[in-house]
């Protein structure tokens, strides 16, 4: 019973004071009170800081407590022998403090009495009594607090410090208290010499630390350490304020960094413990390495250094430094720059491989709409399914990375952790969690960021057919020189040449779309036409120079439909076969193309035709009648020459064929028109071609030369010098190149990178501004515009020099350009060579460097 | 030259991993797939260095070094480990690997871990 009346022990004395019906009454009582009073709970008593005095009806004291001996000045055997009268002189306190007959009536009582010590001396003490029966006994129970006490009056309430102490106190039940007391006493004054001590030392210390205090605070750099508790200790500098916004001291530092990660923080918490505990230096070592060097703090990132110190020979006292660096802005804009280009990269990657594209986005949209229910609904065992579900979001974000697709990637592979972590959660294997988290993922949605992207790039209409991909050729364009500006020179080798194969197509491809229309045409005119015949034409042309041309071409195939293929009746009747024949060959002559398209029906009226003109007053009578055949057939293709006497909707308003023809005009090609009655027409286009150009491949060592030339040629031009008193040094590779007086830098990117500069001598620099000037200057002024114009003249010599190469443009862009004033400068890149060589003019030396700064090119 | 044990998944990277040790003068003396085996191959050759992978089927590299070191104390492995797997390399380390090399290979780096792993035993041996 002992123990749980001690832990119980806040109610027990509670109910002490307040009734009769105590805790304690069934406490056996022999000879006395104390004998009686189990030993657990003595000490608990003697805790208390207040005077415990029981007392029988006779008036004798039974038991006391240490804080009774302690208020009278007498030891517990001298006070047991006595009775309360002897302490307390006054009679009517005595009265009251002695037990009446009947418990009920002894009711909580609080006086102000005066108590006598052993020594004679008066104690005013505030006294609270109540009464309580122990072996058929009523016992009163004195608590007196003597007035003035310091403990007294600072604790209002003495059972809760008795509470407390005795809970505190448990563990050392046999240790005797006076012994505690005196320890506790000899501690505290090693303490307080130890504080004075150390305040002494840090008020010495305090300039120093207030000076490292400031400029730590002003490092821009938060500084904070912490111990083995990983606590961070109170000194730190102001930017951990600013990083974490507000203080950090006290926080454990797992819990600063990863406030809701938990496993990080789990896992930083072992590790720093570990590099703490570790003794083996190359362990600790390994330990330290595996230290987090960045974390996200709210929305910024923080690089981190980590540093253990010893701040003093103690192992103990070793200690974390850590410094930490805000990088957010850094990250945001790398993190820019690589979004950027990852979006390059999934716009070529859909513009170039988008059968794949299509494809895989309807798998997607039918996976989200019907063959996830399906596998889901199949199910018979639930891990079976989670597994294959698994498995097919796995496939998609294959599939989607390899369209650089990176936020539908990105979502799926959160899907797919979540997914597999349920899998893991024993309490969730059921099909209804799947279904559950398969839903609440909303799959729907997971490629619409990459297709808004997509779209806003590439136009709604790209989506828009499954087989035929339609983009704006400048579009293309657009994004080639996008790939050159934004993407390494590796990466565009690879891609540039695989976005021209999208304007270099075979040339029958763009006639393809005919057979559809062609076949859909005849059906609705109810003309008997057999399948559209494409021959020849594989070979490959840059599409964007012909498809406005070949897109007129349907009102050739409309005319040949409604005018020139006749019904199924003349046809019969004309001996000729039940179906039409229009046919398209595409052949080369002289270099050109040559494209015919053919059918086999009535042929062109020639004579109507020549009837018409006259009419239309085209010809006067004489020249139509001197007109040859083919001169009156190429009537055809002007506006509004019809021999059609009905217009019908889909031909015969005689604007179709010089829509072709203008097509065909601004292209550089030309039309022949050969036709026999009842035998049907040919038109014959001759077309220009124009070869998919090589994607040439520029090196340093290819641009040296021009970039010499150039510069002679404008000094020659420009600055009157004569060629035959220059000499050209020819280009060569060093590791090193001096500049002269002034140099002018501009960088260059595209298919390679590098800076181009253009150092001039003193006496040339000042010819050369002067001439670039307009007007007459001054030597002040000279030296105010010397700057711009030798940036201005690099510019031009750099400009002329790309220009050179055929697309040499579209390869390379130039960056704006810089100048330095270079007495006797070398310039020096590690790991690159130099590219240098000089003209010596008359008018003074010039020197033209290249450096490249892309390992690429070697 | 020191006989060493590839443990790895990847034929690719066993392949790499040969060539820089057998160029840093050692020798292979098998090269292993999958956690599991790996302990059996560690007790058949009882090599003097095990390089292993972190992530592979079957049993993973760290559950290997468990096995292997309750075996064999004074094992010396390294693991290979891909960036963002410091977690797991510190298991590994915990359960008695010696050190690691975090992808992609690199010959120097490779050559000095595999000395200071070998030249540690051998001081600690002494």
């Amino acid at each position: 019973m002992s123990h749980r009346h001690i832990e119980s022990n806040q109610t027990a004395m509670v109910s002490v004071s307040k009734s009769s019906e105590c805790g304690y009454s069934d406490l056996s009582c022999t000879t006395s009170a104390s004998a009686g009073i189990n030993r657990v709970t003595q000490i608990a008593l003697d805790r208390l800081s207040d005077a415990v005095f029981w007392v029988n009806g006779s008036g004798r004291i039974v038991y006391v407590n240490d804080a009774a001996c302690r208020l009278i000045g007498q030891d517990s055997e001298g006070l047991l022998a006595i009775s309360i009268e002897d302490i307390c002189k006054d009679q009517d306190h005595v009265k009251s403090l002695r037990p009446k007959t009947d418990v009920n009536g002894m009711a909580e009582k609080a006086c102000r009495a005066e108590f006598t010590a052993k020594s004679g001396q008066s104690i005013p003490v505030d006294i609270t009594s109540c009464g309580f029966e122990m072996n058929g006994e009523v016992i009163s129970c004195v608590f007196a607090r003597g007035v003035g006490n310091r403990l007294g009056s600072a604790d209002s309430g003495s059972v809760d410090t008795f509470v407390a102490d005795s809970r505190d106190k448990t563990a050392e039940l046999q240790s005797p208290e006076d012994e505690i007391e005196r320890r506790v006493q000899e501690r505290t004054a090693q303490l307080t010499e130890e504080l004075l001590g150390r305040e002494r030392i840090e008020t010495a210390l305090l300039d120093e630390t207030e000076k490292i205090q400031s400029i730590l605070d002003n490092a821009g750099q938060g500084f904070l350490t912490f111990g083995e508790s990983l606590k961070v200790d109170v000194e730190y500098s102001e930017e951990c304020r600013k990083l974490f916004g507000g203080e950090v001291w006290g926080t454990g530092f797992p819990r600063l960094v990863y406030p809701k990660n938990e496993r990080n923080r789990e896992f930083l918490t072992s590790l720093l413990k570990d590099i703490f505990a570790e003794n083996d230096s190359d362990r600790r070592g390994m330990f330290l390495s595996l230290l987090p060097s960045e974390v996200q703090v709210g929305r910024g990132f923080v690089r981190i250094e980590f540093k253990l110190i010893t701040t003093s020979d103690h192992f103990r006292d070793r200690k974390m430094l850590v410094v930490m660096t805000d990088v957010t802005e850094q990250r945001r804009l790398s993190d820019q720059v690589e979004e950027e280009r990852n979006l390059l990269k999934m716009v070529v990657k859909a513009v170039t491989n988008y059968g794949e594209l299509a494809a895989s986005v309807k798998n997607w949209d039918d996976f989200c709409r019907s063959g996830l229910t399906s596998m889901l609904e199949g199910s018979v065992d639930p891990s079976e399914t989670r597994a294959d579900v698994y498995r097919t979001i796995h496939t998609f974000k294959g599939s989607f990375d390899q369209l650089d697709m990176i936020n539908s990637v990105r979502l799926l592979h959160d899907l797919e952790t979540r997914i597999s972590e349920q899998g893991r959660d024993p309490s969730k294997t059921t099909l209804w969690s799947l279904r559950y988290l398969l839903d609440c993922s909303q799959l729907e949605t997971f490629l619409d960021k990459d297709m808004a992207v997509l779209k806003a790039i590439l136009g709604e209409e790209f989506f828009g057919r499954s087989e035929l991909q339609m983009v704006d050729p400048a579009q293309i364009v657009a994004i080639e020189n996008e790939v050159l500006e934004l993407l390494s020179p590796a990466e565009a080798r690879r891609l540039v040449p695989r976005l021209r194969q999208l304007r270099y197509r075979p040339f029958r491809s763009l006639l393809e779309s005919y057979r559809d229309y062609v076949a859909n045409l005849a059906e609705r005119l109810n003309k008997p036409v057999g399948p559209l015949a494409i021959e020849g034409g594989d070979s490959l042309v840059d599409s964007t120079q012909y498809i406005a041309f070949t897109r007129s071409l349907v009102h050739v195939f409309r005319n040949m439909i409604d005018h020139g293929i006749e019904s199924e009746e003349l046809r019969v009747s004309a001996n000729k076969p039940e179906a039409g024949a229009i046919s398209c060959r595409i052949g080369q002559s002289g270099g050109r193309l040559v494209l015919e398209i053919a059918d086999d029906g009535y042929g062109i009226n020639v004579t109507k035709l020549r009837e018409k003109a006259l009419e239309m007053g085209l010809f006067d009578s004489e020249s139509a009648a001197r007109a040859t055949e083919s001169e009156i057939m190429a009537l055809v293709f002007r506006d509004r020459v019809t021999t059609n006497e009905c217009v019908s909707d889909y031909s015969g308003r005689g604007i179709g064929l010089s829509a072709v023809k203008r097509e065909l005009d601004r292209i550089g090609g030309t039309v022949q028109l050969e036709s026999s009655q009842g035998e049907g027409t040919k038109f014959i286009f001759t077309l220009p071609v124009q070869k998919p150009p090589e994607l040439p491949d520029l090196t340093v060592a290819d641009i040296m030369n021009p970039l010499l030339f150039e510069a002679m040629r404008f000094m020659v031009e420009e600055m009157g010098v004569t060629e035959a008193d220059s000499s050209i040094e020819k280009p060569q590779k060093s590791d090193q190149m001096s500049l002269s007086s002034a140099t002018a830098m501009i960088g260059l990117k595209g298919i390679f990178r590098g800076v181009f500069l253009l150092s001039f001598d003193e006496m040339l620099t000042r010819k050369l501004v002067r001439r670039f000037s307009a007007e007459e200057l001054s030597e002040e002024e000279v030296n105010e515009y010397l700057e711009d114009s030798i940036a201005e003249i690099a510019n031009i010599i750099l400009g002329r020099a790309i220009d050179a190469f055929p697309q040499g443009s579209d390869l390379l862009t130039i960056e704006p350009p810089a100048t330095i004033r270079t007495a006797r400068a070398v310039v020096k890149y590690t790991g690159t060579d130099i590219w240098t060589g000089s003209v010596h003019t008359n008018s003074g030396t010039f020197k033209v460097g290249f450096v490249s700064t892309d390992r690429v090119l070697s | 030259m020191a006989r060493i044990l590839i443990v790895d998944d990847s034929s690719m990277m066993r392949r790499n991993l040969r060539k820089v040790i057998e160029d840093a003068g050692h020798s292979v003396v098998a090269e292993i797939s999958n956690g599991s085996d790996a302990c059996v191959a560690y007790e058949q050759h009882q090599p003097d260095l095990v390089t292993m992978d972190i992530t592979m089927p079957y049993m993973d590299g760290i559950e290997a070094v468990k096995t292997i070191v309750e075996v064999f104390p004074n094992a010396r492995i390294v693991m290979i480990s891909a960036h963002g797997q410091e977690d797991k390399i510190y298991k590994a380390i915990k359960a008695g690997a010696k050190s690691y090399i975090v992808k992609p290979i690199r010959p120097v780096k490779v050559a000095t871990v595999i000395d200071q792993v070998l030249r540690n035993e051998k001081s600690i041996a002494t």
